[in-house]
């Protein structure tokens, strides 16, 4: 239960409860905001988390700390792969029917082949294709690091884009989503850099490389999928948890709430934090600089 | 670690590559004029033309899709029967819903082998005037689907055989 006072677990309670307040104050709270100060609204109200969670993840690096601007770094290359690779390819490959009108197995098939393996290919072409080749990528967790920057940067461009193509702005569910967003990026991420960060220091050679890289790619994209899927059908366990406690809800009115997929979404978040936290600590533990005598200058 | 020992060559991303045109492949919908709207829950299905644009904003569930195009829209929401039947309660709960409801009439419809209703009505949204129709589907003995078609009044004629044929499209699927 050590994971219980780590830094990023305890970010990612404080994110919920930030989510959870701002849900229960700002729902309903409308913002209409347009040119300038929209863009700056949203560049303020999304880089802000992302930030402070690259922070957060940057803190449990214990041996051997990355230079904060190669973070920053990855962190724009990730935003920019966003607007650049993922979103147009996403727009021009997923079906045009929504997630929430298709088969539960189009659904997965949509999310985990087309969505999910675009977008986590794209965080995975950043890392692969420039930090991966660094010096300074010289410890397993610095895959877990770095993929979670790329990951960040990616959510934060898609953030901007979400709330720069609104009229006007729900904050109650405006917040939920952000926070969401890159909670599940980075944890997605951080899972398929756990294995690009093993790749690298394989002795297996190239071909044994890219397997465990292939690897930690349909593992991230599988879970990202499974997420979607539960997290679209969250009308399901808020009706189970209403006939659980006998809720009715009258005509007309919305049986659904943004703090229902808050609730949903944060349990799994925290199921999927968990398993990435052994991961992340297992390849902590595995870096060469764990004897201080082996530190780089 | 001796980095020019690494391949500039990926094989995740070709595989990866590879999965995603096969995932495009199993998921791509039709390339006909009508699009299929098809909803798990609520066992509806209805055919719109593809110049309409999916325009779900929230997850708010009740609300099952939105799509405009681009004055008009068409909502689908899942709602509970009233116990006032499925007709009189869906005109309160409108009468307590759009300013200035003015209903202009009401049908009964047969949508396979249950009898749905079919509701025109005038009402103003910010200042414009609008015209409506509205299916009601009942999905089960407490819940039914209610297919909006929305329009500004002026507007609404030039709509009417696009309304009809999505009307008459309308199924429970078995």
């Amino acid at each position: 239960m050590k994971f219980l006072t780590n830094k990023g677990f305890l970010g990612i309670i404080l994110l919920i409860i930030i989510g959870a307040v701002c849900t229960w104050l700002l729902d309903g709270t409308i913002l209409s905001l347009t040119g300038g100060w929209q863009i700056l609204f949203s560049l303020g109200v999304t880089l802000l988390p992302g930030l402070l969670w690259l922070w957060f993840f940057y803190m449990q690096d214990k041996y051997e700390k990355e230079p904060p601007q190669m973070l920053l770094g990855v962190f724009a290359l990730g935003a920019l792969a966003a607007f650049t690779l993922s979103k147009p390819l996403t727009a021009m490959l997923t079906p045009e029917v929504s997630v929430f009108e298709q088969s539960l197995l189009t659904q997965f098939l949509s999310s985990f082949l087309v969505v999910g393996m675009i977008q986590l290919l794209v965080i995975f072409l950043v890392v692969r294709y420039s930090i991966y080749f660094s010096d300074e990528f010289n410890e397993p967790a610095d895959g877990v690091i770095y993929s979670i920057a790329a990951g960040l940067g990616f959510a934060a461009a898609y953030n901007i884009t979400y709330l720069n193509g609104l009229e006007s702005m729900n904050m109650g569910v405006v917040v939920t989503r952000i926070i969401n967003f890159y909670l599940v990026m980075a944890i997605f991420s951080g899972i398929m850099g756990y294995f690009i960060g093993f790749a690298k220091f394989s002795k297996k050679g190239n071909f044994g490389r890219e397997m465990f890289m292939l690897i930690g790619l349909l593992i991230a994209t599988f879970i990202f999928a499974v997420y979607n899927v539960i997290v679209s059908k969250v009308q399901i366990f808020v009706e189970f948890f209403q006939k659980i406690f006998n809720i009715e809800t009258a005509a007309g009115e919305k049986s659904f709430s943004v703090g229902g997929e808050l609730v949903v979404s944060s349990i799994v978040v925290i199921i999927i934090y968990i398993i990435m936290y052994f991961l992340l600590n297992k390849s902590v533990e595995a870096s060469p600089f764990k004897n201080q005598e082996n530190k780089p200058e | 670690m001796e980095n020019n020992k690494l391949s500039y060559i990926s094989w995740t991303v070709v595989i990866a590559a590879i999965l995603i045109f096969a995932g495009w492949f199993l998921t791509h919908g039709s390339k006909a004029n009508l699009k299929t709207y098809q909803n798990e829950k609520v066992k509806i299905e209805f055919e719109y033309s593809k110049d309409w644009t999916n325009m779900v904003t929230d997850k708010a569930l009740d609300k099952l899709v939105q799509l405009k195009n681009p004055k008009a829209y068409i909502l689908v929401n899942n709602l509970r029967i009233s116990p006032m039947g499925l007709k009189s309660g869906q005109s309160a709960y409108n009468r307590l819903t759009f300013e200035s409801y003015e209903e202009l009439g009401s049908e009964a419809l047969e949508i396979g082998k249950t009898e749905g209703f079919k509701i025109s009505f005038k009402f103003v949204n910010n200042g414009e005037s609008m015209q409506a129709c509205e299916v009601l589907v009942p999905v089960s003995d407490k819940e039914m689907a209610v297919v909006g078609f929305y329009a500004p009044a002026a507007e609404f004629e030039n709509y009417k055989a696009e309304l009809e044929d999505l009307v008459k499209s309308i199924s429970i699927k078995n």
